[in-house]
């Protein structure tokens, strides 16, 4: 009788030894499929690339090889250097206006709304024309500003010209408008968290100390908002330069881009030369990451 | 609080960010009103005939392309995407930094007592742990 009693007492017992695993180690498995993602989408094709850069080519063929010609050739032409920086000039100039616009928009939404729901309905208003396609958005300004499009018919019907402007699409003018008609919001948002999270109560502190609009503004708001800005500086600036369709379609072709340099090197399947760019462009891109990381320390967002 | 005027920036800026909406949504708007024009309607103003001939003549069958496949395949592929990318950000989410910082921990204490020194690491960088898995 005992020894039937006592079973069932030590079945539940041995049935409740659960897999505990240390802590350490699951922490390691629920990093490892981001982990994993990141080394199989990421790591491995920019290493391939990186390999294949050194590779020897003619015009049927890719063999195999250690040669530095692709770099010398890449960085030796002028052509290489004029791209860059036109590409540059463009990388500049969005991330000038982006900025300002940025800026105001996110302030205006930061400082200026009062109820938080508003902040977020009004903050929606800004994002969802983000959800639409790239594409379209881009294509979508060409019968607003052609010859015939929306903006020429209404300045010559009310007589403001005389002949329509031409220089509103198929021009630098239409790449750069464009280009922050597409990546203003990825700039409004980092901007917006930062300044959410400044204390009301500095601002109110320096109002008490006596510091007229302006200088809370350069004094405290500024130097506060300065990690949004260089998160959003990054995203604007490596979008830009990695950007080729935009610079295609809104200059007619006439703007040269170094993403579009590479597409036509591929296209003419002359893949070692095009992995060089590719390098080159990576190392520009992560040069001016550093320079802007250097610049403002942005862990504090992190 | 609430009778409290606006100044004068308020609306200096609002009317700022009106014209930022109407810049973001101007482009789309004027292709969705060039949509409803009839068989004869171009890319450019003013309007050929009003009517919804062309969202009609999506769902016909298409010389180039089949609107109703690719929509379909767009939003299945997006719901994959969807899916596989929220599962494994949650899993990341509490797990890399735990991880990192048991790293970082190691390092710094010398690995002499890593459990203390990731409680120590993690209470001065005041990291979001939950605490299921602290």
């Amino acid at each position: 009788m005992t020894a039937v009693v006592s079973e069932p007492t030590q079945a539940p017992a041995q049935g409740k030894i659960s897999l505990r695993l240390a802590p350490a180690v699951i922490s390691w498995i629920q990093a490892a499929p981001l982990a994993l993602i990141l080394g199989a989408f990421l790591a491995l094709p920019i290493l391939m690339i990186a390999v294949v850069s050194f590779w020897d080519y003619d015009f049927a063929q890719m063999r195999p090889d250690f040669l530095f010609t692709n770099y010398l050739e890449t960085l030796g032409s002028w052509v290489t250097w004029k791209t860059y920086l036109n590409t540059l000039k463009f990388a500049v100039l969005v991330w000038a206006i982006t900025l300002f616009v940025g800026f105001w928009v996110a302030y205006f939404l930061a400082f200026h709304i009062r109820t938080s729901t508003m902040q977020m309905v009004l903050f929606l208003v800004c994002t969802v024309p983000f959800l639409t396609s790239n594409i379209i958005r881009m294509i979508s300004w060409i019968p607003v500003l052609g010859r015939n499009g929306l903006v020429n018919t209404a300045l010559v019907e009310t007589g403001i010209v005389s002949s329509p402007i031409e220089w509103l699409l198929y021009s630098d003018f239409a790449v750069v408008l464009a280009m922050v008609h597409l990546y203003a919001l990825f700039m409004v948002t980092p901007i917006f968290n930062t300044l959410m999270r400044i204390d009301r109560a500095l601002i109110e502190a320096a109002r008490d100390a006596g510091a007229s609009g302006w200088q809370v503004l350069t004094n405290v708001i500024i130097p506060l908002a300065k990690p949004g800005m260089a998160i959003g500086t990054i995203f604007v600036v490596t979008l830009v330069m990695a950007d080729f369709s935009t610079v295609q379609v809104m200059s007619g072709g006439q703007s040269a881009s170094v993403a579009l340099m590479m597409k036509n090197q591929m296209s003419l399947l002359q893949y070692p030369a095009a992995a060089a760019n590719a390098v080159v462009l990576l190392i520009v891109v992560l040069m001016m990451v550093a320079g802007i990381l250097r610049v403002v320390d942005i862990r504090k967002e992190l | 609080m609430t009778g409290e005027t606006r100044s004068r920036e308020f609306y200096v800026l609002a009317a700022f960010f009106v014209v930022f909406v109407l810049f973001l949504y101007g482009p789309l708007s004027a292709i969705l009103i060039l949509s409803f024009q009839g068989p004869n309607g171009g890319l450019t103003f003013p309007l050929n005939g009003v009517s919804v001939h062309w969202f009609g003549n999506l769902f016909e069958q298409q010389a180039v392309g089949d609107f109703g496949g690719s929509f379909k395949r767009s939003l299945t592929l997006g719901l994959m995407v969807m899916a596989v990318t929220v599962l494994v950000s949650l899993l990341a989410g509490p797990g890399v930094p735990p991880a990192l910082h048991r790293c970082h921990a190691a390092v710094l204490s010398g690995s002499g007592e890593p459990r203390r020194a990731l409680d120590h690491h993690l209470a001065r960088h005041r990291c979001v742990v939950p605490a299921a898995w602290s």
